[in-house]
């Protein structure tokens, strides 16, 4: 073994380390092999008396606190033992399914993080609905439980034409009470509505004021108080328009209810029907 | 001589050899290679660890044939683990001795 092949080999062995620290130790070798030979010794002879290669590199591994038999299974393209093309193919199958792997691991993370995101937002959503779906059944329950007593008495003292007039007049007083609550929700939203906004433009008065009381508050004018009172117009308007958007949308969610109670009607008719079969 | 003797006592050599005179690599080799006969090739990683335990410092300096060569100086921290690794092959060698002569431990 020449001086060339016998660094190259053991470089190989080194390959864990950084390639400065390879550097150094290889020149150290270099020189010596080199003083060697000027003292009229060969180059075998000089690179014999180091002994065998695995022990040293595995002497100078000792050195970094690595552990020798770590190059055993470490991924050398060409390492020369194992044969140059079958370890170079070996790494490249090895390096795609660690690729492939660390892909998947990625993907399922990113997938678990929307999976936990999304199971978080229904229970957000769950948690806001809370309180209208409770008083929604509630409500629900007792209406039906009133029409139902109602429905009894007018079975119990009614004759089958008495009985279509006052169901008729019932479903006219019915449909009017309906057309009327309807107008009456539109009348309430608007009004919510003209309100939040007129409150919305308020805050957004006061805010334009602060901006301008400051600037003259900045130039030295005592407008300090009125800086306050402005601060004061703005939250109080900002909490106001928030107030009346939120009475809006609870009174879309009472007309929700009474839909839901309208579309109880059939039964209800049902159970007149048998009333009168019975009578 | 049981190569695990040397193995122990090497370190101290070196150390010894580099507190008397700042040394570059292969004259280091052949000043241990006078005390101890022991494989040239692993008085550079012994070396490379008392440097990167910064026992050693390094400079290069030119020379008069071939390249710079790499020298060795023992720092003050390499002077004071000379002297505890000293004292404990005193001590060790010591009982040794003491017990291979009959005159039992201490």
């Amino acid at each position: 073994m020449n001086k060339e092949k016998f660094l190259i080999e053991l470089r190989e062995y080194l390959s864990i380390l950084e390639n400065q620290e390879q550097e150094d130790i290889l020149e150290e070798y270099a020189q010596h092999i080199d003083m060697k030979m000027g003292k009229g010794l060969s180059e075998e002879e000089a690179i014999r008396d180091f002994g065998p290669m695995e022990e040293l590199a595995a002497q100078i591994l000792e050195a970094y606190h690595v552990k020798p038999e770590f190059r055993g299974r470490s991924i050398l393209p060409g390492f020369p033992k194992k044969g140059g093309a079958d370890a170079g193919e070996s790494f490249v199958v090895r390096g795609g399914k660690w690729i492939g792997a660390k892909c998947m691991a990625a993907a399922g993370a990113v997938e678990n993080t929307f999976r936990w995101l999304s199971r978080k937002c229904r229970a957000l959503a769950d948690w806001l609905k809370k309180p209208f779906t409770r008083n929604k059944e509630e409500t629900g329950g007792r209406m039906s439980r009133v029409r139902a007593e109602r429905t009894d008495n007018m079975g119990g003292h009614a004759g089958d034409f008495f009985k279509m007039v006052g169901r008729g007049i019932g479903a006219s007083w019915r449909w009017i009470l309906h057309c009327c609550v309807f107008w009456l929700k539109i009348m309430w939203n608007m009004g919510w509505l003209f309100f939040s906004l007129f409150c919305a433009f308020m805050a957004m008065v006061a805010l334009m004021g602060i901006g301008g009381i400051l600037i003259l508050l900045l130039q030295g004018y005592p407008v300090a108080g009125i800086l306050v009172m402005c601060l004061g117009g703005f939250l109080c308007c900002g909490a106001l328009t928030c107030g009346a958007y939120s009475m809006i949308i609870r009174k879309k969610k009472d007309a929700c209810e009474k839909e839901k109670g309208e579309d109880r009607e059939p039964e209800e008719s049902d159970g007149e029907v048998q009333h009168g079969q019975i009578a | 001589m049981n190569p695990q003797f040397k193995k122990g006592v090497l370190e101290l050599i070196v150390l010894e050899s580099v507190r008397q005179k700042d040394m570059y690599g292969y004259e280091l080799v052949e000043e241990v290679s006078q005390v101890v006969d022991v494989n040239e090739g692993t008085i550079y990683p012994l070396l490379k660890r008392l440097t990167n335990e910064r026992y050693f410092e390094t400079y290069l300096r030119e020379s008069s044939e071939g390249p710079p060569r790499k020298y060795y100086h023992l720092t003050a921290a390499g002077v004071l683990y000379r002297d505890s690794l000293a004292a404990e092959w005193e001590e060790f060698q010591g009982r040794v001795n003491r017990f291979l002569k009959g005159e039992g431990q201490t």
